[in-house]
């Protein structure tokens, strides 16, 4: 056995310990980019996270204090706020009055917080003094008269519990006498409107979830400390509110809110032992809720996000065989072509030792050895070369130490093993195709010097069934370029052919380019008459006189040819496509993010606040607008300034909740925004706009509800009087840049109907948009509710300077500012974006090599294939430049329709993935309403010149080896 | 036939065998002529007539119902303190009350007592009387079961109380409450002012009667008769989010309504018309937690309001199918529905020329109430239908799942243009009955509404799912207490022949009582026979091309072999 080792060994050693150690180090480099791009996306989702754990105490408030004080002192708590949130029905015994004067409310509900950050700015605004409040509008509530204009001077506001004295009912007095007990007793002194869904997406964004906020409430922002009394009494009373009232119950919420210490507990790079961690706070932080009172619900984020990634954690390892697919493929390529050369080298030795009676059993054990020692060998060089070499690139390049403990977590035995498994697998499948080969062979065949066995041997296999791949790769491509997704289309059909038909379409997404061009390739080469009809004008071109005899003989092994230009094109797509889906997707995000805020930035004003009180007329804020344009459009870093007003309307189209009409100045604005003409439905953008000197414009979420098309009458509002004003429809726009509708902060410790709820705003967010100088729009009644002051500064102006310089030139300061960098910073993350990012590069750099060394090796197979046909060229007269030529047109050629093939795949595949990346992004936002566009930079002509020069280059320095030995000599050999 | 060709086939025909698999529902379609469009059967292993159960058992349950604070039978809240009375039937289950009445102590009640109906006097109409009441069925009232089979005996609520010439007509229950509640002191035990002393009292199982009657200490039904009765998802379904849905479904009818359109595959085919002003009474109507009014009631009538009801379920239990003709609101035709059908057509005519105050044409059975049900957890509770009721009616919990469409038949005094006194006053003077009496429920409505500002028609509830339900903020909010999909999915669909299950439509609308002991014994499948077959059949298909297949195979490998 030593003796087959040693006579065996060699290159069939290396050839097998080079195939395990390529793919082990593919695997494992994958799933440790992947891991790096998790512990990324990690770190940056916690980083969005204002809170880690949420209690929402619904019974025994009255111990909402005590039951804070106890979670403060848990282990690992850092910090505990709570925001309040109760709300009581308007049953005839609660008594509402608003300066002594007795008014009904269908609800009242008490909002306070410990810490005004939880609440929206347009209430943290407000500074309440012990007994003081400010009542919170969402919308045009008919009782914003009742308060209005008065707010300035101050309204004293009671609530209070009265029975009727003499009820009687069946003939028992019930509580016969005097009954009245005080709840709260307080002093407005501000107004402040919030949108209603805006209300409920800070609510989801601060403690993870929404609350039942009534449209037709009262609400009354008071301070903490005024809290601890009101619920005292009111709880002492809910007596009066349980019985007969069954309809309309106390709907009582204290939301606690808890901070822990997350650099103890969280690693980005090992997720299940955080997630472990988090989840025994979470477990004590319940246990000390249960204590206080049984019925609470517990919510977290922080424990959602890291228990969500653990799992993705998983199956990342898993993933990284499917995700590493092209690479595996190229290394198959390359294995089969080195197959080849372990053959043509173990051919003829095999041969000679079954001549000299060597049993075929004892051949295959010794090959079986070698195999399973080099396999192995490569393996644990792989396995250890994938861990320690992205780790080592984090550390120079970015300075991230990873400690060595976690080094078995990152990289698990148990994926390891299966890594393992794959490798062994591939490697074996290679040694049986050489050791068949060369056992299926006489002795006598074995030991000729020339096999024409052997090419067809190693080829890959080309059948019809090769349009399978063709045509789910080709879907796939179509299906991201088009924007066609199988979800939600596939509703008719029985749950498990659905699950089934979303499986595979998932799995598509990973390895589609690829099949794509395995099955063109494939058909290709199975009909080289096509193939041929391709190469020729190539070869002419490169050819020239001999490009016939290079056509001929490329005929003649046109299974190498055929893997040539699956190679050279496999490179060209996997280098091309991360740089193009990157490339694209960025520019995406960039551009969602400036049609969000509209201009360089968006200062948000409430209206009551610039008016100095809380019922202000459309033409009183218009004109203060146009002041503030006025000032901010004297900054010298600014270029061009607009307003947009919201109003509320007092008419409801679209069920309980209203909507907001945005009034501009169409040509103004025009000039100010980032628009995309793609933004207007039907006709382009900017045409909408213009039309809105006759009519109004709707937003798509309205346009949904409503069938209207242009020219139609749309009821906009009513008047003071309550007569329906309606105006012409003018267009439809999918998103009006500027509104100021809260950055959509998306996160994975969303539920998904949370998710739909924040899409669903924005998909249907029912506006209208007006000009401020239509006539009909002037008597309509309502509420002016914000100013948004869109701001356009001039080329390569420094943001942050300029913002102060607005600012400072401001009389009011504004409720809420928004930038393009931050706007992008909440749109472009996305779980799959950073993985795909890291696993892109780790891609493409891995692609580049393994192709290159795979056609190296080909070249070298074709030369070894070659070389007696251009000795004979040589001793019948041809030139050495003409040797040259044949020699590296053949190659030239051959991997030229690689690169044109690739990259073109590469290109489309590469738009694909970044439109897909665009539409399974967590929630819809700006970046779906705007078209996408191919977009390469110039790295993206760098890359293809690059490897086309290479390729050139090498097929070149192959050309001239010829000359390496004289004609007889290479004959002889 | 090549290797590679062989293996790609073989693939081909594997996968053509797993998806046939999954084409069961569209076989069974095929085989049963069925419109499986509608949501497929259900039957939660709660409903079913089960096991014993101790009170440790049935602890956890009641914790849950005595925290419901919304719905018209929510046991919370209960306060520190709270002196708590509950009436229940003599059939009251005994664990079941120590489990109920242990969460309320936990819960901070001070005191929490039972009292049954058969201790309450049966002694005659009016206050003061000592003889026994005349009425047979008022003296046997609660000591036979009530079954579900019976739907027809829904009537004793009009039949039994006729000879209450000072009350008119109510449900029974409600009648010995009353009753004990006006008699002497000094001759009546229980002491007839003993309810005074509670602070909450839960009683009765449906309608306005002890609003009437019991208030201002009436605080729920009570219908926590059986254990089962506990493990009622119902009762824990979050009040918030409930609130949300009704929010968003009244939300709707405060926008204005135009036009209604109500259906249903029974036959149910309601159209509705309503001008500006009877839209604003109509979205003015009375607002009930989990009970909704989707047509407007008389006596404000639409512009147009006519149709057909047809069903096969009321409160008590089942008939066979009962169409009811209605023009401006009143029944004048009524066709099918066995006994319950013929007790119809009898009183029809009995009160078709009686004026009641207050209304503008003659007759009592107008169509009242077409109420509509939000708490997604609701369901038919198949242990009293089988098992049998004391005095809770067997059937009424059904009516509260989401989209469950109860219709009333019969007028209100409370809504009399004369107002509820005088009304009230007419009916007792002339032996009348004073609110609504029989009704049929509906499982898969379709419900549309057409706006009155936009004329956008809106499907509110779309073969029996309530859309709000859909709505993305109720789904956000209903995520607060675990996945959306498991908060709001519906845990009972019963089974309608033709329409969601295999089966004969004529068979089900002459008995459907047959197919609820069918879902009672838990015994569904819409998978045929003749499904499986044609499957198997199809197998052996492949089996057959797979081996073909491999003949060609092997002979292509001996040929390339040169054997």
């Amino acid at each position: 056995m030593p003796f087959l080792f040693r006579l065996l060994g060699g290159k069939a050693l290396l050839a097998f310990a080079l195939t395990s150690l390529s793919i082990l180090l593919i695997l494992t480099a994958t799933n440790v980019s992947s891991q790096h791009g998790l512990k990324q996306y990690v770190e940056e989702q916690v980083g969005k996270l204002p809170w880690d754990i949420t209690i929402y105490q619904q019974d025994n408030l009255g111990a909402w204090k005590q039951l804070r004080d106890q979670l403060r002192s848990l282990r690992h708590v850092k910090q505990v706020e709570s925001l309040v949130l109760v709300t009581i029905p308007g049953i005839p015994e609660l008594k509402v009055h608003v300066d002594g004067k007795e008014i009904f409310f269908p609800w009242v509900t008490i909002v306070s917080a410990t810490q005004p950050a939880l609440l929206p700015p347009e209430l943290a605004l407000a500074k309440l003094a012990e007994g003081s409040a400010s009542v919170v509008t969402f919308g045009p509530q008919g009782f914003i008269q009742s308060f209005g204009a008065r707010v300035g001077s101050q309204i004293d506001v009671g609530l209070s519990l009265q029975s009727e004295t003499s009820a009687t009912h069946n003939g028992y007095h019930f509580q016969a006498g005097s009954y009245e007990s005080k709840l709260l007793s307080t002093r407005v002194s501000t107004l402040s409107q919030v949108d209603r869904s805006q209300f409920l997406k800070w609510l989801l964004s601060k403690t993870g979830s929404i609350s039942f906020i009534s449209p037709y409430a009262l609400t009354l922002y008071v301070p903490p400390a005024d809290v601890p009394d009101f619920l005292s009494r009111l709880f002492a009373n809910e007596y009066v509110f349980s019985v007969g009232h069954a309809d309309s119950p106390i709907i009582p919420e204290v939301t606690h809110l808890i901070s822990v210490d997350r650099s103890a507990l969280v690693s980005g790079w090992d997720l299940a032992g955080s997630s472990a961690g988090v989840q025994a706070t979470i477990g004590s932080a319940k246990a000390v809720a249960n204590r206080v009172t049984p019925f609470n619900y517990i919510n977290s984020d922080l424990g959602l996000t890291l228990s969500k990634l653990a799992a993705v954690s998983r199956l990342v390892r898993l993933a990284s065989v499917a995700v590493a697919f092209p690479l595996l493929w190229v290394t198959w390529i390359f294995t089969s072509t080195l197959a080849g050369l372990v053959a043509l080298n173990q051919r003829r030795t095999i041969g000679l030792l079954r001549l000299r009676g060597v049993p075929g059993a004892t051949i295959r054990r010794g090959f079986s050895s070698i195999m399973l020692f080099s396999s192995l060998g490569g393996a644990l060089g792989g396995l250890i070369l994938g861990v320690y070499l992205p780790v080592s690139i984090y550390r120079f390049t970015a300075g991230e130490r990873v400690p060595s403990h976690l080094i078995p977590k990152i990289q698990d035995p148990l994926s390891s093993v299966l890594y393992v498994a794959v490798a062994g697998l591939l490697t074996w499948i290679m040694a049986r195709k050489v050791l068949s080969y060369v056992m299926s062979r006489t002795p006598v065949e074995a030991v000729v010097r020339v096999s024409e066995h052997e090419a067809s041997s190693f080829a890959p296999r080309i059948s019809e069934l090769q349009i399978v791949p063709l045509l789910l790769g080709s879907y796939k491509l179509i299906a991201w370029l088009v924007g066609f997704r199988l979800e939600g289309r596939i509703g008719r059909l029985p749950p498990l052919t659905g699950y089934i038909l979303l499986l595979g379409d998932s799995a598509l997404n990973l390895i589609g380019p690829a099949l794509f061009l395995y099955g063109i390739i494939s058909i290709l080469a199975a009909k080289f008459g096509v193939m041929q009809r391709v190469l020729l004008p190539f070869g002419r071109l490169v050819g020239g006189r001999l490009s016939k005899v290079m056509i001929r003989s490329l005929a003649l092994k046109y299974h190498r040819v055929a893997q040539v230009v699956l190679t050279a094109a496999l490179l060209l797509s996997v280098s091309l496509y991360p740089q193009v889906s990157l490339d694209t997707f960025n520019d995406h995000v960039s551009g969602a993010a400036k049609v969000a805020v509209g201009a360089s930035m968006g200062l948000v004003f409430d209206a009551g606040r610039l008016t100095g009180h809380s019922n202000p007329g459309l033409g009183e804020v218009a004109t203060i607008a146009k002041s503030l344009v006025a000032r901010a459009g004297h900054v010298k870093e600014v270029e061009e300034v607009t307003p947009i007003i919201g109003f509320m309307p007092t008419i409801s189209l679209t069920g309980a909740s209203g909507h907001t009409l945005y009034f501009l100045d169409p040509t103004q604005y025009l000039r100010t925004v980032n628009r995309d003409d793609g933004l207007g439905i039907g006709k382009p953008f900017h045409e909408v706009i213009g039309g809105l000197t006759h009519g109004v414009a709707i937003s798509k979420g309205f346009a949904d509800r409503l069938p209207l098309k242009q020219g139609d009458q749309v009821p906009i509002g009513r008047s003071f009087s309550g007569d329906r004003i309606s105006s012409e429809m003018e267009g439809i726009v999918s998103y009006l840049p500027g509104i100021p509708s809260l950055a959509p902060d998306f996160r994975e410790g969303y539920a998904a109907a949370e998710i739909e709820y924040l899409t669903s705003l924005f998909a249907s967010n029912p506006y209208m948009v007006a000009s401020m100088d239509t006539g009909s729009t002037s008597s309509i009644a309502g509420t002016v509710s914000d100013v948004t002051l869109l701001v356009k500064l001039r080329p390569n102006v420094d943001l942050a300077a300029a913002r102060s310089s607005v600012l400072h030139v401001l009389p009011f300061d504004p409720d809420r500012i928004r930038t393009v960098p931050e706007e992008m910073s909440a749109l472009g993350k996305d779980m799959f974006i950073h993985l795909s990012t890291g696993n892109m590069r780790l891609i493409m750099w891995a692609g580049i090599l393994i192709s290159l060394s795979g056609i190296l090796v080909l070249f070298l197979v074709n030369y070894a294939e070659s070389k007696r046909i251009f000795s004979l060229l040589r001793l019948r007269g041809a030139s050495p430049s003409q040797i040259i030529r044949l020699s590296s047109s053949e190659v030239i050629t051959t991997a030229f329709v690689g690169v044109l093939i690739g990259s073109a795949v590469g290109i489309v595949s590469g738009y694909g993935v970044a439109n897909h990346l665009r539409t399974i992004s967590l929630a819809m936002t700006t970046m779906a309403t705007l078209p996408s566009r191919i977009i390469w930079s110039s790295s993206v002509f760098a890359i293809i010149l690059g490897l086309t020069s290479l390729l050139i280059l090498i097929s070149i320095v192959l050309g001239a080896y010829v000359f390496r030995r004289t004609a007889r000599e290479s004959l002889q050999i | 036939m090549g290797k590679a060709r062989f293996y790609g086939y073989s693939m081909v025909l594997l996968l053509l065998g797993l998806l046939s698999l999954t084409t069961i529902d569209w076989v069974n379609q095929a085989f049963f002529k069925a419109r499986f469009s509608y949501p497929a059967p259900l039957i939660p292993e709660w409903s079913l007539p089960a096991k014993e159960y101790t009170v440790e058992d049935l602890l956890p349950y009641a914790m849950r119902a005595v925290e419901q604070t919304y719905g018209r039978s929510a046991i919370g809240p209960i306060n520190q303190g709270d002196k708590i009375l509950v009436i229940a039937a003599q059939s009251q289950d005994k664990i079941a009350w120590e489990a109920m009445k242990t969460a309320m102590l936990k819960k901070g009640a001070a005191q929490a007592d039972l009292i049954t109906y058969d201790q309450l006097p049966r002694i005659g109409r009016n206050p003061g009387w000592t003889e026994p009441h005349p009425d047979p069925q008022v003296r046997n009232f609660g000591r036979a079961l009530r079954y579900g089979k019976d739907g027809y005996l829904e009537w004793e609520r009009l039949i039994v109380n006729e000879p209450g010439a000072d009350i008119g007509q109510r449900n029974m229950s409600a009648w010995l409450l009353l009753n004990w509640t006006r008699s002497d002191p000094n001759t009546t035990k229980p002491d007839p002012n003993l309810w005074k002393q509670y602070d909450k009292i839960y009683a009765l199982d449906a309608g306005p009667f002890a609003r009437r009657y019991l208030a201002p200490k009436w605080k729920a039904y009570w219908l926590y008769e059986r254990p089962q009765d506990l493990l009622f998802p119902y009762n824990s379904f979050p009040a918030d989010v409930w609130k949300l849905i009704d929010d968003k479904v009244y939300g709707y009818i405060q926008g204005g309504v135009a036009e209604i359109r109500h259906t249903d595959p029974e036959g149910t085919d309601i159209s509705v018309v309503l001008n500006e002003a009877q839209s604003m009474l109509f979205a003015a109507e009375e607002k009930n937690p989990g009970h909704h009014f989707m047509l407007p009631r008389p006596p404000y009538f639409a512009d147009k309001f006519e149709g057909v009801i047809a069903g096969t379920s009321n409160h008590w239990g089942f008939f066979p199918l009962l169409k009811l003709y209605f023009k401006d609101a009143r029944i004048y035709k009524v066709e099918g529905g066995g006994k319950f059908g013929e007790k119809f057509k009898e009183y029809i005519k009995k009160y078709e020329n009686i004026q009641w105050p207050g209304y503008r044409v003659p007759g009592f059975f107008f169509v009242t109430e077409d109420a509509l049900g939000t708490n997604p957890k609701g369901g038919r509770p198949y242990w009293r239908l089988v098992n049998g009721t004391g005095t809770v009616y067997p059937n009424v919990d059904e009516r509260n799942r989401s989209g469950v469409i109860h219709f009333g038949i019969g007028l209100e005094c409370e809504r009399s243009a004369v107002g509820d006194e005088a009304c009230m006053k007419w009916a007792a003077d002339n032996r009348m009955p004073f609110t609504h009496a029989p009704h049929v429920h509906i499982q898969f409505s379709t419900i549309q509404y057409k706006m009155r500002e936009t004329a956008q028609w809106i499907t509110m509830v779309d073969k029996g799912w309530v859309t709000t339900n859909d709505d993305p903020e109720v789904r956000a909010l209903a995520a607060k207490y675990g996945s959306p999909e498991e908060v709001l999915k519906y845990e009972w669909i019963p089974i309608k022949p033709t329409i969601n299950y295999p089966g004969s439509w004529e068979d089900y609308q002459q008995d459907p009582w047959k197919y609820v002991e069918l879902e009672a014994a838990g015994r569904i499948s819409r998978v045929s026979p003749w499904s499986v077959a044609s499957i198997v059949i199809f197998w052996m298909l492949l089996a057959l091309i797979w081996w073909l297949m491999y003949r060609s195979y092997r002979k292509f490998k001996t040929a390339s072999l040169g054997i």
